[in-house]
This record gives structure tokens, C-alpha cells and sequence, in this order.
């Protein structure tokens, strides 16, 4: 009870003393205790002052009459009838400066003022037993009675229940008798075939049926007309569409991450078509759960027609929802909700449990401990936010193997080039006219050599300082200048190479033997070769974009494919982990901490084909933060498109739609090492690339220097023609390519033209890379501490992965708690075998359930999402048992269920209630008619598009954006087409920061939670949508036009024609003269003359425009 | 229709034209209005409050982004004195660029980038030491708004809503007037979250047309009652159908209240029959277009709460930065005194006038932002985000005007005395409604919710 503050202050103006303390034992006195002074014992006092307190203080214990009056160290804590000697009410009111409590904060007046006229009344208290300690291993008992709960039970297939009426033999349809006759009630009417029809089809394909269906329905007069409608109906590629839908409820499908900037979930659209292929193809169930769970770790599923593996694609699921952006080690919290509603949508969907209330506490009444949340928040955390490219091995295999070997012919012709330009070096470094032979076609070379030896400061390691060193020298004085560049080289050399050498530690070779992981197909050809390059790709005359150490480079073949490099676990061992990177175009470098995958700090986009050393300091919680390194390439990228390019990002595509942003599909990184160090400063520059100056004689002039030179740039150039060069040569021919001193020209002779242009040919033909988000393991998973009442910062003991106790052993006579994983990964494989399994009691009834949800209106359980205590209980529960065993024994076949169900008498009872099974039974649970409802958003606005005759049924691909006024940059809200170009709605992208506003309307879900059965509500602004809405109004046009250029004969005619289409039936003679009369009357209104009315689009308009606001149209029937 | 919320002895409204409308329309339209906004909210006994309310409406002015504590009613001299001064390295103590000066009989300092509002001093109850969560925009617009960091739980005005009901059964219980900006967070700061659909707060746009769809389809009125009538017969007869469903049915009647509401929205929002005194009074006289705007806000606050709407937020205009108005990183003298400027008049003309008009003491006036702003910057002339402690007040109904309650240290960091969180002010809120908030749950996914999930005090102290 709550304290009434208010009245208890009057009520003690009024009451006297003496009568205050004559209610000190009477029952009023006891209710003033229970309402007014034990809450506020329990909320202030007992955490530290009572026997099941953690920490106890002061050896006071409030939590009984006894203790209360015995008191602490300093007396009785009250003293009945005497406030001013009871210590609580001194504490309390802070009368001492040493005893100050509660120590949070002083309670309010008014509490204060409740004690006081309780010790007054005589401090009444009923706690008269001393309070036992709880014992700790509670929990077993608890769960000893909580796995009795019906779910949790295996399923066990029942007999088929005897009935009386011969209606049915369908095994499900003999439940529904059963319980019907048991009720005394009567199964319904069979509804005519029209009505099957356009019910069937709504509830198979989300569309209403073409005319031409029903018209071939109600021309089949053989006994399996039926069943072949349902069948052709069940091949409909737009079956998968719709229930397709319906599972994007239960995994809050949404396509941007909402919270501040709205980030992209990149290509979810390809999950839709993901689902919309499954549910087509009908993906046995437990397959398709286990893809979700851990598709990345599942043998591939290949789609041979679209070369993909579809089986990764499952995990998009746990990446939708909200996430936020901002920065996840201060706020850490961050971390663990993205995770939390993970977990919350894994078992609320697959097994629609609640296990994310047990996140601060034992569940409060179902069989789920905190430790089963730990045991499964840790497979979670110790998996990763990842982008899989699910491309087949072969695509664009042949492409690539050709580009190869152009690249090999490209770099034989350019070898050539420069081995002959090579000549001129000593010229140029002389400052003297190059062999106009060798430089007929570049005009700019020579600027070039102008330039770099004009250059006043160079840093040592560059290949010209020598040279701009020893170009100051007198000739006496040349040689005693060589020796000493040569021992400062030298000397600097050591120096840098022990630096080096002391300061860092190589974070592994970016392999696989290391613990790194790398994917994407511009990363298939590995590590590359020292002397690897690329060529430009624009359509200019440059031919390399440079010339690279080994490392791993994405555009080796091309600048389109994709990749992503990551690391193991990072340690705190060292301060800092430095990558020596290149890259552009919102490629990008990053550490990752807590799976925050939009954090902005720990990031770098990466923007220059020039390597640098990017340098993060690794969180000293490292460790438990899972943290880790990431390198990756645009689509790679979450933060693409850039919200916040302002923060050193590019700024080309922010704030831009997705489709404009991603025009231009390039984007690169290279990255030769990583490194570990204490150290603020990166690595140095080693210098073995000069010695090959000092190597050999002495120069005793300028021109022997310059001989040396040519000599040094020859050997590097030779050594990378025949793909020989050492990173040496490489330093030497990327300072001679990337200052112009050679040609770079795909123009340099006609042979290399062909080639390069045969490159970009190909080039243009490669595919690009696909791309799905999910989740992927690290090569370790680690165990999550408990987290005290879910605080991050009370971490507990250390839960070993698993998953649930109750459901480790429930069938299989496994021993309790048979909960460790024995997987090194995350443990989401174990996790997926065991829910995707004929023994767990839970996965098949939530599905067989869900289905039953779909094709009836509301589930056997109607709570499809929570089969624990606060759910209902099942209507039928042997039927759903029944089903369930079913499902199991046909192959987890979602397509023989669903045919199954609607073959029955149950679907094909009419919608017309009885009265008196309506008294006996109102809400239709035992289904004596089949329930009518109203259509889903979707399908209202696809059977809109239907009837109009807009809709268009092209499917699959990235989604359109939905209507609306205007853009709003900063929350990623672009406009769309108010038709949404005639695409169902399906089709629609699902923006988390502002749902589609139509759609909306009625009832469609919001995108952050599982939502398996959606709200129907009916408010105005539905009649207001489907009055005034411009879409409607827009497809009334539409259809006008349509309609007007028909032939019809009379207005009856069409108004018939309109009923067919819109309503899959005829008007009846009733409907037919009301709608004429009102077209009559509408002709008058808009002042159409008679003879013209068939040709008058306002007036059909109209017509069209009542016909989407018929019940009827929205129904299901 | 019989009123049944209101407190013994009070006077009753006086009966609207509106009112009248209701009470007197056909029978039709009496059933259909009972059944609709559906469930609860309409139902034919509305939900009755858990004791005696002080106020019946709310009225909540949103400042979107984050006022500066320190610069508007919370003085610190200390920060006089140590202005420049380092803190942390690379930030400096920054004193306020405005000055305050004691206000009202209470004597209650208002700095004078709000001259307004300062005169109504007197009944003001200002709490200085409020406490929200994180310094982020996204989750601490939720959390003043639903309680929670997450997106997905239910408004506070949807919570109200839900609890009392409405009492007008033309016109949402719950509604927004905002200026075309989805705040950080979403649009899920004014959804009902698990709550029924029918409690989400209804958009009104300051610009163009109020509402989703408020204006007809078909301008020949006429022509939507013949549509509406051939509907009507057909409709009527799928229902029957069906065997009588009442689902049918009540859609059939909602679409002779969204009929009606076509020309109630726009009339209630319609502010042309208002006193040019009373315009003036909230600035719409001013030649500056946004602070005509935000008059106009307040202005329909007034008109909505007028006719009982329980819940109304006002927004602020998408001014200077998208992550809300007062978001003054930097140009804070320039962002704060345009915001001001564009604000304080029209927020004291909403006081003046729901007083002159006996409105003021059972409409709860509630001015707060997700947080305030750090005493200290990196810069001269701009504030961060500062949720550890900060100012919002309240007015009107059961408030104890001319109160300051809670303090922060001597820089404006942090709240040391009585602090006030966000569920404490939920819990405020709903007290003076008549709701205790622990008793106002809704069962969810396998528990019962609150507004203050599992916290919230009453601020006693502020309660007259």
C-alpha cells in the first residue's frame, strides 16, 4: 500500500494523544504500520539494518518488534509512546552530525512526520518472529517448481480425441470438434467459395485473389479444387513475401539504428529477401533457426543461382533494434543494453521466453535465474557486430584470375618502360637535358626531378637526401663528406633499428595464425607480395595508383571489393596498439569495444593512399570489454553513410541517402604492420633502403653518385619486373613513382594502353561484393561475470557460457545443470543445437503456434511471445502439442504446417457467429466460426495498390523510403515516392526514427522489441488515414483513370466489375442500386451530365475512394 | 456527458460549445464517441485517479536540448570569481554572461535572459538540484520523457492518460504541438510503448496542417457525407455479417467521429477568435516568425487544455542546432538569448492567461530540458552537457509557487541537496494528477511497468 501523506497529516491535527496511543495494538494501529512505516523500513533501512542484509551496519537489526526496540550501539531505536528517546527518529531527522540516516538523503517531511506519530501511537508492530536468513540455495527449489510449468514439458504427441459429429477427419479439426463438444457447442457453417478464396489468399499471400484465381477456383468442380487453390497458392513467390512480414515482427526488423544520428543497419534488406526466399523455398525450421542463431558457423547453405551463402545471413536478426552512437566505455551501460535486447529477442522469439527480466534478479515467476541471463549474455558478448561477404568462392573468381594476369603483363611492360628511363636518372639528378629518346613522352618528368631537387628539407629516410647532401660539396671535399653521411646513415640506421626493436611488439602477422581474421573479397589473395601495386582506376591516363610493401591491401584487383581485417581479443598488457594503414574513402580503423559497433571514439577514417601510423590506446579493461581492432572498407564501415563526417571523416556522402552516398562503390586500405608499445611515439622509419648507396665504391663525385643512383633505382626496378622486389626496392620505386621521376601513364605505349584498357574492361564487369550484417565469433569467447542487481559496475562471479538449466535437462535425462559450453568460440553453436532441436519442448510449439497465430487471428497461446506464467495459457493445448510433434516428424516444414491448417474444416467455416455460441463462448476461443479480422498494414495498403491496379510485384532488393513531407538530414529521413513506386509494402524501408506513416496507422510495429502479435487498435485515425490520406486519394485517381477507359456497359456493370476486384465477389441487387444511386447522386454534385458519367474521373474517383473505406476491403472474412 | 473526475466542491467548467456538441449530437454519435480512442481512455466509466488530484492537465514545455542551469535559475558568484580559471587542464570556470536579479515577493533570483517568467516569480516552484542520467542528448530526452535510457516504454503524457483518461471525447488526450523536429531519441519520446495505441501522443504540426489527414479529401462536403453514407449502409451490413462484431462496429463509428473531427481539430486550434490583447500576451504580435510560432504553441496549449486535453507538450522550434534548440556547445550567449527571447514571452503569457481564465490552478505547468549545461567549457562562449545537476520549475496546480527546492555546490556541478530525479519528478507529477505512481502499472512482457520503473519520491516539498 501506498502512503497516503496528505491524510495523515490532518488526521493528526485532529486526533489527540491519547488516542493516537490507544491504537497502539488495535488493528488501526497495525494498518497505520503496514501502510506507513514498514515500507519506508524496508526501502530505507533494510539493506543495511535487517538479517538479510549484505553489509550489515551498527548490529541493528530493524527487521523485527524485537530488534527495533533492543536497538544498536547507541539504544532502543524507538521507544513506544516516547519519540524524543527513540534513536531512529534522531537519526532521521539528522539531529547529529555522526548519525545521519538514511546516508543517502534526509526522507521527506512528511515520513519523518509518520514515524513520529507512530512511536507516538506506540510503535504497533506485528513482526513479533525473528527473521531467518534466506538460505542461499533457495533457487533450486524454486526452479524444482517452476519446471513444472506446462511449456517446459517435453512434448508428447496425444492420441487423437474421440468426437461425436462425423464433421471432419482432419486430426486437427477432430481437436477443435472435441473441445467444442465438450463446450456443447456446435462447429459453424462451411463459408461459400468466394469467401474461401479471398481469405485463403489474403492469409497465404498478403494479397487479395486476381479474379482470374477465383474465376478458375469456381470452375474446378473436382473434389481437390480446394487443395489445388492452396497449393498453387503456397508457390506463390508472394506467399514468402507476406510471411516473411510476419517473422520481421518478431525479429524488430528496422532498417536504421535510430537514437541520435540514425545510422544505416547496412543491407538489411537483404535479410527481408533472405526470409522471403526461406519461407518460399521452405527452409526446414530448424535449419533457418539455427542460421539465425549461428549461420556464420553452420556448413553454407549455397544459393546456386545467386552464388551465396545464405546461411550467414540469419544473423542479421540480433543486429536491428536501437543503437546508440556515443562513446561505450564512459558510458558503458551502452554496451550491455545493445546486448541485452539481443538476448531478449533471441528467446522471446525462438522460444518466447522472458529470460531478459532475470538481467537484475532471479525471474520473479518464471524458471529462469540471473545465472542463465549471464550464461547466455556471455555467448553474446563474446561474439561479434560484424558485416559477412557471403559472395560463393567462384564469383568473379575468373575475373580476377584474368585482371592477374594483366596485372603480370602490365607490370613486364612498365618494368620495361622504366628500365629504359632508368637511364636518364643521373641526367635529371644532374640537373642536365634527359636522352630525349628515352623521354619523348612525358613532359612532366622533368618538372617533376625540378621540383624534388629544389626541395630544401627532406627526412633522412628519403631516397634523395643523400643526394641533396652531397650536391653542396666542393670536389675536395666530396669524399670526407661521403664517409660521414655514409657513418650518420649508419649511425642513425642502428639508432632507429633498436628503437624499433625495443619499443615495439608486432601484433602478429595479421594472419589467421595470430588470431586474426580477415574477410571480404578484396582480401582473398591474402598477404600480398613486396612490389604488389594498383592500377587507377578512373578513367584518366595514370596507370598505378602506387606501388605497395607486402601487407594486405583490398584493391589489388579493384578498388570495388570489400574488406574487413580484425584481431583477436586485444590485452591491456601494452598502452597502445599503432597500425601502419592506407586508405580512402571511408575506409576506416578502429578498436571495438563492448560491441559498440557506432562508437565514434577508438575511430579513424581513413583518407589518404599514403601510409601513417594510426595509434589507439587499448582500454585497460580490455579484456572483459572484449575489445578488439578493425580495419575495413566503406560498406564495411557502420559508420557509413558519415553523420558526423565534421569529425575528420569524408564528407561526401554525409547526410545523404544511403543510394547516393553508395554511388560510388571504391573505397580502399592497405595495412603492413601492427604494433604493441608503451611508447607515445609510433615506429620510426628504418633505413636499409640507402644502403645500397653505400654499398659498393666510394662516388668521388657527383656523377659517380649519380651512376650509383641509376644503379639503385635499376636493381629495384629489375627485381619488380620479374616480381622479385623486397620491401627495399619497393621504398625505392615508390619515391620514384609517386614524384613523377618515372612515367605513370597508361599511355606510355601502345601495348600497355591495350592492356589497361583490357583491365578496366574487365574491371567494370567485376560483381559487387555482398554484404549481409551478423554476428560473428572471436577465435575465444570468454565467461561474463554476474552482474549484481545488471549494474556493469558490480561485477560478481564468473557465469560459464551455457544455456538454460531448466532446459539442459527437461527431456533428456541430462544431469543439472549441464550448462557449459564446451565450444572455444562464442558458444553459439551449442546454443543453436540446442534450441534448434526436436527435444527442446519450447522451439516447436512457439512456431507451430505463431503459424496457427497467422492463419487464425490469434494463437492457441494468445501471448505468442511469452509461454511463461504471465502469458495465457494454451486454448487447446493437445493440439498444440499435437501440431508440434507434427511439425517435428514432417521436417520442421513450415509450408506442410500452414497447408495442413488451412486444408482443415476449422479455416473453412464462415465468419458468421452463431448467437448462442457467441453467449457460450464470446471471444471465439474454441472457434465455432472462423474469427474475421482486419488485415495488416501491409496488406491494406498492397491491396490498395491491388485494386488500383498500381501495384507492382517485382521483387526482392534495397528498399524505397517511405513518404513524407521532407527531408530531415540530421535523423536520416529522406522522402520517398508516395506510392512507393506501386512496391508492396514489404518493401518499404523500416526507418526506427520514423516508422512509415500509412503503415503506421494501423498498427505497424515499432522495430525495437519482438512484437509476434501486433496491436489492433481502432481509432479515428484510421478513418482519417483512409479518408484523406493523399496515397488514397492518389490510388483512387489512379484507379479512376483505369476505370474510365474501360467499356463497361452500365454503371451497374462496373460497380460489379469494381466489387470483383476489390472485394473478390459480386454486388449483390441491394449493393448494386445503393452504389448507383450514390454515383447518380455524385454525377449531380460534381455537375457530370448522365450520358458522361461513365467516362467522369471525379465521379469514379469517388466510387474507388469509398471502396478502399469499405470494412469489407480491410477485412478478412 | 456526466463528468466524473472532478474534485468535490470545485466549481464545473462551464459548459463549451464543444461540450455542447457532445451532449447534445444524436444518439449515434454519443455510442460512437464512448467507444472511441478506445479501451480505457473512453471507455463509459473513465479510470478514476488514486486520491484527490490538484491538477487535472498538464502543460509541458520541452526545452529541448538543455538550458543552462547556471545561467537562468541557479546563480553561482563562484563562478564570478573564478572565471578563466582552469579546470581539468584544458576547460575553464565560465560565469554567467547574464546577470540575475531576486524576483516576486519570494525574492527568487532570475537571471534576465528571462524577464518574463521572472515577474511570475511568485509562482514558481524551481528545483535546482535535479539529476539525470548520461550526458547524451538520445537518452536523456527519453528519460525525461519515459523514464527510461531505452526507447520503447511509454510517455509520460501516454502514462497520464492511460491513468485518468480524457475527458474530451472529440480531441486526443495526449498531444504535441511541435515544430516539425524529431528530437533526439525519436519519435519514440511521444509513443505509448507497450501502452495501448490509442495513448500515443497526437502530432500537431506548428506549420501547415495540424494533423495527419485533418483535412478532407474531398473539399465538397457533400461529397464526403454521401461517401460517408454509402458507406455507412454497407459497413453496417458486413457487421451484420458477421453476426454483429464489435470491432466492425466501432470502426464504423470512428468514422463519423474522424468526420466530425475535421472541422473540431482545425477549430481548436484556430485561433482567430482570440482578443488581439490575448495574442499579444504570448507574442504573437512580435515580428520575429519564431517566437509567433512558439506563441501560437502556447496559445493552442491554453485553447487544448481549455477543452480538457490532459496532456500537452510544447516543443521548441528547430533553432540553431539539431541536436536541440539549447544545445549551445558554442554561440552560447547568442543561442541562449535568441531562445529566451523566442520563449519567456510566451511561456508567462500562458500563466497570465490560464490565471486570468481560473484554468492555472488545475493545469500543472512543468519547464524542463534533459539536462543542463556544465559551469565550466572548453571555450568562452559555450556550455556542454551537464546531467549531474540542474534546474527545471513547475507551476500551477498544487505547486507552492515562490519555492526553491534542492541546491548544487557553489559551481553549479553537482546536486548536493535533496536531489531530485527524473522518476522523483514523475513521481511529482503524477501525485499532483492523483495518481501514485506505484500504483500505475501495466503489465508487460512478463512484468508489471511503472513510469518510475522502480524508483520515484514525491517531492512533498514543493506541493502547496
Amino acid at each position: 500500500m501506498k502512503r497516503a501523506t496528505f491524510p495523515v497529516i490532518l488526521f493528526l491535527g485532529i486526533l489527540s494523544l491519547p488516542m493516537l496511543r490507544a491504537m497502539a495494538d488495535d488493528p488501526a494501529g497495525i494498518e497505520f504500520f503496514e501502510r506507513n512505516i514498514r515500507p519506508i523500513l524496508v526501502k530505507h533501512c533494510y539493506e543495511c539494518h535487517s538479517h538479510a542484509a549484505k553489509k550489515h551496519k551498527g548490529k541493528l537489526y530493524l527487521d523485527s518488534r524485537a530488534g527495533i526496540r533492543k536497538g544498536g550501539e547507541s539504544g532502543p531505536a524507538v521507544v513506544p509512546g516516547k519519540p524524543a528517546e527513540s534513536w531512529l527518529l534522531k537519526a532521521v531527522r539528522h539531529q547529529r552530525d555522526d548519525l545521519k540516516m538514511p546516508p543517502k538523503g534526509k526522507l521527506p517531511a512528511a515520513v519523518i512526520a509518520d514515524l513520529e506519530a507512530w512511536i507516538t501511537m506506540g510503535a504497533p508492530d506485528p513482526r513479533d518472529k525473528e527473521p531467518v536468513k534466506v538460505a542461499d540455495s533457495s533457487w533450486e527449489e524454486v526452479l524444482k517448481k517452476r519446471r513444472q510449468w506446462w511449456s517446459l514439458q517435453p512434448v508428447k504427441k496425444p492420441e487423437l480425441p474421440r468426437v461425436k459429429n462425423a464433421w471432419s477427419k482432419h486430426p486437427v479439426d477432430r481437436f477443435i470438434l472435441a473441445r467444442l463438444e465438450r463446450a456443447g457447442l456446435k462447429p459453424g457453417t462451411p463459408a461459400d467459395k468466394r469467401t474461401l478464396a479471398r481469405r485463403l489468399s489474403l492469409v497465404l499471400t498478403g494479397l487479395p485473389p486476381t479474379p482470374a484465381l477465383v474465376n478458375g477456383f469456381l470452375l474446378d468442380d473436382s473434389p481437390s479444387a480446394y487443395e489445388n487453390l492452396v497449393d498453387r497458392l503456397l508457390e506463390s513467390p508472394h506467399f514468402g513475401e507476406h510471411w516473411a512480414r510476419h517473422w520481421l515482427d518478431v525479429v524488430r526488423f528496422a532498417e536504421t539504428h535510430g537514437n541520435e544520428w540514425n545510422y544505416e543497419v547496412h543491407h538489411a534488406w537483404r535479410y527481408r529477401d533472405y526470409l522471403i526466399r526461406a519461407f518460399n523455398q521452405d527452409v526446414p525450421y530448424d535449419r533457418f533457426v539455427a542460421e539465425h542463431i549461428a549461420g556464420d558457423l553452420l556448413p553454407p547453405r549455397w544459393n546456386r543461382a545467386e552464388k551465396f551463402n545464405e546461411s550467414p545471413i540469419g544473423t542479421a536478426f540480433y543486429r536491428f533494434g536501437e543503437v546508440n552512437h556515443d562513446d561505450c566505455l564512459e558510458f558503458r551501460q551502452i554496451g550491455y543494453d545493445l546486448v541485452d535486447n539481443q538476448l531478449d529477442t533471441l528467446t522471446k522469439a525462438f522460444q518466447a521466453t522472458t529470460v531478459a527480466c532475470a538481467r537484475c534478479h532471479d525471474h520473479k515467476i518464471d524458471a529462469i535465474s540471473m545465472k542463465d541471463y549471464y550464461a547466455l549474455l556471455g555467448i553474446l558478448r563474446s561474439s561479434r557486430q560484424v558485416t559477412h561477404t557471403i559472395d560463393a568462392p567462384e564469383v568473379n573468381e575468373s575475373i580476377t584470375r584474368e585482371l592477374r594476369e594483366l596485372k603480370k603483363q602490365i607490370r613486364q611492360e612498365q618494368g620495361k618502360i622504366w628500365l629504359k628511363e632508368a637511364d636518364d636518372l643521373g641526367r635529371y639528378l644532374l640537373g642536365k637535358e634527359p636522352d630525349a629518346r628515352v623521354n619523348k613522352l612525358d613532359g612532366k618528368r622533368p618538372e617533376a626531378w625540378k621540383t624534388i631537387l629544389k626541395t630544401g628539407q627532406v627526412p633522412l629516410e628519403s631516397p634523395i637526401y643523400p643526394w641533396l647532401v652531397m650536391r653542396l660539396q666542393n670536389p675536395a671535399g666530396f669524399s670526407p663528406a661521403w664517409k660521414n653521411l655514409q657513418e650518420q646513415v649508419d649511425k642513425e640506421a642502428r639508432q632507429r633499428a633498436d628503437f624499433n626493436a625495443k619499443n615495439f611488439v608486432s601484433c602478429g602477422d595479421v594472419s589467421a595464425r595470430d588470431g586474426w581474421q580477415m574477410t571480404g573479397q578484396g582480401l582473398r589473395g591474402g598477404i600480398s607480395r613486396h612490389g604488389d601495386f594498383a592500377l587507377a582506376h578512373a578513367a584518366g591516363d595514370q596507370l598505378l595508383t602506387a606501388i605497395y610493401p607486402a601487407g594486405l591491401f583490398t584493391h589489388l584487383i579493384s578498388e570495388k571489393l570489400n574488406g574487413v581485417l580484425r584481431s583477436p581479443i586485444l590485452s591491456a598488457k601494452k598502452k597502445y596498439i599503432s597500425f601502419h594503414v592506407l586508405g580512402n574513402k571511408t575506409s576506416a580503423v578502429r578498436l571495438v569495444s563492448n560491441n559498440c559497433q557506432l562508437n565514434y571514439v577508438n575511430y579513424q577514417v581513413l583518407t589518404k593512399n599514403e601510409f601513417t601510423w594510426k595509434k589507439f590506446a587499448i582500454p585497460e579493461e580490455a579484456g572483459a570489454l572484449g575489445t578488439y581492432a578493425e580495419i575495413m572498407t566503406k560498406f564495411d564501415n557502420p559508420k557509413f553513410p558519415d553523420q558526423l563526417g565534421t569529425l575528420g571523416g569524408d564528407t561526401y556522402n554525409a547526410r545523404v541517402p544511403w543510394e547516393e552516398a553508395a554511388k560510388d562503390p571504391n573505397s580502399y586500405f592497405g595495412v603492413t604492420r601492427v604494433v604493441l608499445h608503451d611508447c607515445a611515439e609510433t615506429p620510426r622509419v628504418e633505413l636499409s633502403h640507402l644502403m645500397r648507396l653505400f654499398a659498393g665504391k666510394a662516388p668521388r663525385d657527383l656523377a659517380e653518385l649519380g651512376a650509383i643512383y641509376e644503379q639503385a633505382a635499376r636493381s629495384a626496378i629489375n627485381a619488380w619486373e620479374q616480381n622479385k622486389a623486397t620491401a627495399d626496392d619497393v621504398m625505392w620505386l615508390d619515391w620514384l613513382v609517386r614524384n613523377g621521376l618515372v612515367s605513370n601513364s597508361r599511355k606510355a605505349t601502345p601495348q600497355l594502353e591495350k592492356l589497361v584498357d583490357q583491365y578496366r574492361a574487365l574491371e567494370k564487369q567485376l560483381a559487387l561484393p555482398r554484404i549481409v550484417p551478423g554476428l560473428a565469433d572471436a577465435e575465444t569467447g570468454f565467461d561474463q561475470p554476474l552482474l549484481v542487481r545488471g549494474d556493469f559496475r558490480k561485477p560478481g562471479e564468473l557465469v560459464p557460457r551455457g544455456y538454460l538449466e531448466v532446459l539442459g535437462w527437461a527431456n533428456r535425462g541430462l544431469t543439472p545443470p549441464a550448462r557449459p559450453f564446451q565450444n572455444k568460440g562464442s558458444g553459439r553453436l551449442e546454443l543453436a543445437r540446442r534450441i534448434a532441436s526436436p527435444d527442446n519442448p519450447l522451439t516447436g510449439r512457439v512456431m507451430v503456434n505463431r503459424i496457427w497465430h497467422h492463419v487464425f487471428g490469434s494463437g492457441i497461446v494468445r501471448t505468442v511471445d511469452d509461454f511463461g506464467r504471465v502469458g495465457e495459457l494454451p486454448s487447446h493445448p493437445e493440439l498444440l502439442d499435437y501440431l508440434a510433434a507434427r511439425f517435428v516428424e514432417e521436417g520442421w516444414s513450415i509450408k506442410k504446417l500452414i497447408r495442413s491448417l488451412v486444408l482443415t474444416e476449422t479455416f473453412r467455416m464462415s465468419s458468421r457467429a452463431d448467437a448462442a455460441n457467441t453467449k457460450a463462448d464470446p471471444d471465439n476461443r474454441l472457434l465455432h466460426h472462423f474469427p474475421a479480422r482486419r488485415l495488416e498494414a501491409e496488406a491494406i495498403r498492397d491491396t490498395i495498390l491491388f485494386a488500383s491496379g498500381r501495384l507492382d510485384l517485382k521483387m526482392f532488393g534495397p528498399s524505397i523510403h517511405p513518404y513524407r513531407d521532407g527531408t530531415n538530414a540530421d535523423r536520416r529521413l529522406f522522402p520517398g515516392p508516395l506510392d512507393g513506386n506501386g512496391r508492396r509494402s514489404i518493401y518499404i524501408k523500416v526507418n526506427l526514427m520514423e516508422g512509415p506513416k500509412f503503415l503506421g496507422a494501423f498498427n505497424f510495429p515499432g522495430g525495437k522489441v519482438t512484437q509476434g502479435r501486433r496491436d489492433v487498435t481502432n481509432v479515428p485515425a484510421q478513418a482519417l488515414a483512409l479518408l484523406n490520406d493523399p496515397f488514397v486519394l492518389q490510388q483512387a485517381d489512379f484507379w479512376a483513370k483505369r476505370l474510365i477507359a474501360r467499356k463497361d456497359a452500365s454503371v451497374a456493370d462496373r460497380i460489379e466489375h469494381m466489387f470483383q476486384v476489390a472485394l473478390g465477389r459480386l454486388a449483390n441487387r441491394e449493393e448494386r442500386e445503393q452504389f448507383s444511386r450514390a454515383v447518380s447522386k455524385l454525377a449531380e454534385l460534381h455537375g457530370v451530365a448522365g450520358d458522361s458519367i461513365l467516362t467522369s474521373q471525379v465521379v469514379w474517383h469517388d466510387v474507388a475512394h469509398a471502396i478502399f473505406n469499405l470494412k469489407e476491403f480491410i477485412y478478412i472474412r | 456527458m456526466q463528468k466524473k473526475n472532478h474534485c468535490p466542491g470545485r466549481m464545473t467548467f462551464p459548459l463549451t460549445r464543444r461540450e455542447m456538441l457532445t451532449t447534445s449530437a444524436n444518439g449515434f454519435g454519443l455510442l460512437a464517441l464512448s467507444a472511441l480512442w478506445s479501451d480505457r481512455a473512453y471507455a463509459d466509466s473513465p479510470p478514476r485517479p488514486h486520491f484527490t488530484p490538484r491538477a487535472k492537465n498538464v502543460i509541458f514545455c520541452f526545452m529541448d536540448g538543455g538550458v543552462s542551469h547556471v545561467d537562468s535559475f541557479d546563480p553561482k558568484p563562484e563562478l564570478d570569481r573564478r572565471d578563466g580559471q582552469t579546470y581539468r587542464g584544458n576547460r575553464n570556470w565560465l560565469k554567467s554572461p547574464w546577470r540575475f536579479a531576486r524576483h516576486g515577493q519570494c525574492g527568487m533570483p532570475v537571471s534576465e535572459l528571462f524577464p518574463h517568467i521572472a515577474e511570475l516569480a511568485d509562482d514558481l516552484a524551481v528545483i535546482r538540484s535535479m539529476r539525470a542520467d548520461l550526458p547524451l542528448h538520445s537518452t536523456g530526452v527519453l528519460l525525461l520523457h519515459t523514464g527510461s535510457n531505452a526507447a520503447g516504454r511509454p510517455s509520460m503524457g501516454s502514462w497520464v492518460t492511460y491513468g485518468l483518461g480524457s475527458e474530451n471525447r472529440n480531441l486526443p488526450g495526449f498531444v504535441v504541438l511541435n515544430f516539425d523536429v524529431v528530437p533526439c531519441g525519436g519519435m519514440e519520446n511521444f509513443s505509448s510503448g507497450f501502452l495501448p495505441a490509442s495513448y500515443q501522443a497526437s502530432i500537431f504540426r506548428a506549420q501547415g496542417t495540424p494533423i495527419d489527414n485533418i483535412v478532407p479529401g474531398s473539399r465538397n462536403s457533400r461529397v464526403q457525407r454521401t461517401l460517408l453514407d454509402l458507406l455507412g449502409q454497407q459497413d453496417r451490413r458486413f457487421a451484420a455479417s458477421l453476426g454483429a462484431s464489435d470491432a466492425v462496429e466501432s470502426a464504423i463509428r470512428n468514422y463519423e467521429l474522424a468526420y466530425q473531427m475535421q472541422s473540431r481539430v482545425p477549430d481548436v486550434l484556430d485561433l482567430s477568435r482570440e482578443s488581439r490583447a490575448t495574442q499579444r500576451l504570448y507574442g504573437i504580435d512580435s515580428t520575429d516568425a519564431v517566437q509567433r510560432q512558439y506563441g501560437i504553441q502556447c496559445l493552442r496549449a491554453r485553447r487544448l487544455v481549455e477543452s480538457r486535453v490532459r496532456f500537452v507538450e510544447v516543443n521548441c522550434p528547430g533553432l540553431y542546432n539539431s541536436n536541440g534548440t539549447w544545445d549551445q556547445h558554442g554561440g552560447l550567449k547568442q543561442g541562449h538569448e535568441r531562445n529566451a527571447q523566442v520563449t519567456d514571452r510566451a511561456i508567462a503569457g500562458l500563466i497570465r492567461d490560464l490565471k486570468s481564465r481560473g484554468l492555472f490552478d488545475d493545469t500543472l505547468i512543468l519547464w524542463a530540458g534533459e539536462f543542463g549545461r556544465t559551469p565550466h567549457a572548453p571555450s568562452r562562449d559555450g556550455r556542454d552537457h551537464h546531467p549531474e545537476g540542474f534546474s527545471v520549475w513547475l507551476a500551477g496546480g498544487g505547486i507552492k509557487g515562490g519555492t526553491i527546492y534542492g541546491a548544487t555546490d557553489e559551481f553549479g556541478m553537482h546536486a548536493v541537496e535533496n536531489v531530485v530525479t527524473m522518476h522523483d519528478l514523475h513521481a511529482t507529477i503524477l501525485h499532483l494528477l492523483g495518481l501514485d505512481h506505484e500504483r500505475l502499472t501495466y503489465r508487460f512482457g512478463g512484468r508489471d511497468f511503472r513510469l518510475t520503473d522502480v524508483h520515484g519520491r514525491v517531492v512533498g516539498e514543493i506541493i502547496a
